[in-house]
């Protein structure tokens, strides 16, 4: 029993380590950590894109949303390999960039939820993001 | 993301070795049984953490459920996922293909049978087992609010069996997991049971 026990709290400890990815900032307080009290509005959105492969320029789609039901904002047509939206924070963003293959399309798809993370330190509401969300619109 | 997923496989072969070091150390005179043979009724709790892979996908497998001791059976309620996204291409229609990014689930339901032949004095065994995943299998795909590719699947597959303990078990094998459409079916399944066992507590 007592093997059963070291063995399911080792398992239990390596399943909850190798899930959690996240880094978590919660509890800290150092005066010396540069703090953002201002949740940001809008962050970057940055598309990479591959070359095309024919001569025809990609279409480049972006929906709030999902592709499904989301709402199109913007499309645009481009032969450069990466392009920069600046977005309002909170929502969820689908970008398509349509390929002319052939006599074929391919459609590849890549979607993010635009977020900031929130944390204490000391007694202050500290907020924290990444630089830019990327979508992988690469072709395979 | 790379970083992710070696270190997921670190830890889960990292977890393999140290559970393997004590129980190795057994100097019991291996006999031959007959793997068809049974004791009396034991059934126990246990679960298992497994994984099964090829050179094109990679699943990790939980479970919890019923182990027989006695009989060599095991019924449990399984878990697989893929715990990273894979670009895969799907015709959408005529001229048009879809490229998305792709997590497969399934829940199942495993049954495995287990023949052992070889039998040592410190409780370890060594034998076959046969193994089938009745399941329920999805695919989500980043950007598309619907999974798709959801199918009822039968996952038959057979391996080696290595009762190292009392009170744990670990199942080298072959799945045949077919209902993943954009991967080679022929996998490597590796399994950790763990269960209570009556007369490790007496």
């Amino acid at each position: 029993m007592k093997k059963f026990l070291k063995y399911s709290v080792l398992t239990l400890f390596l399943i909850t380590l190798s899930t959690s990815c996240k880094k978590t900032k919660d509890d800290i307080c150092d005066i010396n950590q540069v703090c953002y009290t201002e949740k940001p509005d809008e962050l970057y959105i940055k598309v990479e894109l591959s070359n095309s492969p024919s001569s025809e320029p990609i279409e480049v789609k972006m929906y709030k949303g999902y592709l499904e039901d989301g709402e199109l904002y913007n499309t645009y047509s481009t032969t450069e390999s990466t392009i920069y939206y600046l977005m309002p924070v909170g929502k969820r963003y689908t970008v398509t960039a349509k390929y002319k293959k052939g006599n074929d399309y391919i459609l590849v798809v890549d979607s993010e939820k635009l977020t900031s993370e929130s944390y204490k330190n000391c007694d202050e509401t500290c907020y924290d993001w990444d630089e830019e969300l990327v979508l992988d619109l690469k072709l395979k | 993301m790379l970083f992710n997923i070696l270190r997921k496989i670190v830890l889960s072969f990292s977890l393999v070795s140290f559970l393997l070091v004590n129980p190795m150390k057994s100097n019991a005179q291996p006999i031959l049984s007959n793997p068809f043979s049974v004791s009396y009724f034991q059934p126990a709790f246990g679960i298992n953490m497994g994984t099964f892979f090829n050179h094109e996908d990679f699943l990790f497998d939980f479970g919890l459920g019923l182990e027989e001791l006695g009989y060599d059976f095991s019924a449990t309620f399984n878990g697989s996922f893929r715990p990273y996204y894979k670009k895969v291409v799907f015709k959408e229609s005529d001229n048009l293909y879809y490229q998305v990014q792709e997590k497969v689930l399934q829940f199942s339901i495993d049954l495995e049978k287990r023949f052992y032949f070889i039998q040592f004095m410190n409780s370890s065994k060594i034998g076959m087992y046969a193994m089938m995943k009745f399941g329920y299998f999805y695919g989500t795909y980043k950007g598309l609010k619907e999974n798709r590719n959801k199918s009822l699947a039968i996952n038959p597959g057979a391996g080696f069996s290595w009762q190292f303990s009392k009170v744990s078990r670990i199942n080298l094998g072959y799945l045949y997991f077919n209902q993943n459409p954009y991967a080679h079916p022929h996998t490597i399944n590796l399994k950790l049971s763990m269960f209570i066992n009556k007369d490790e507590m007496q």
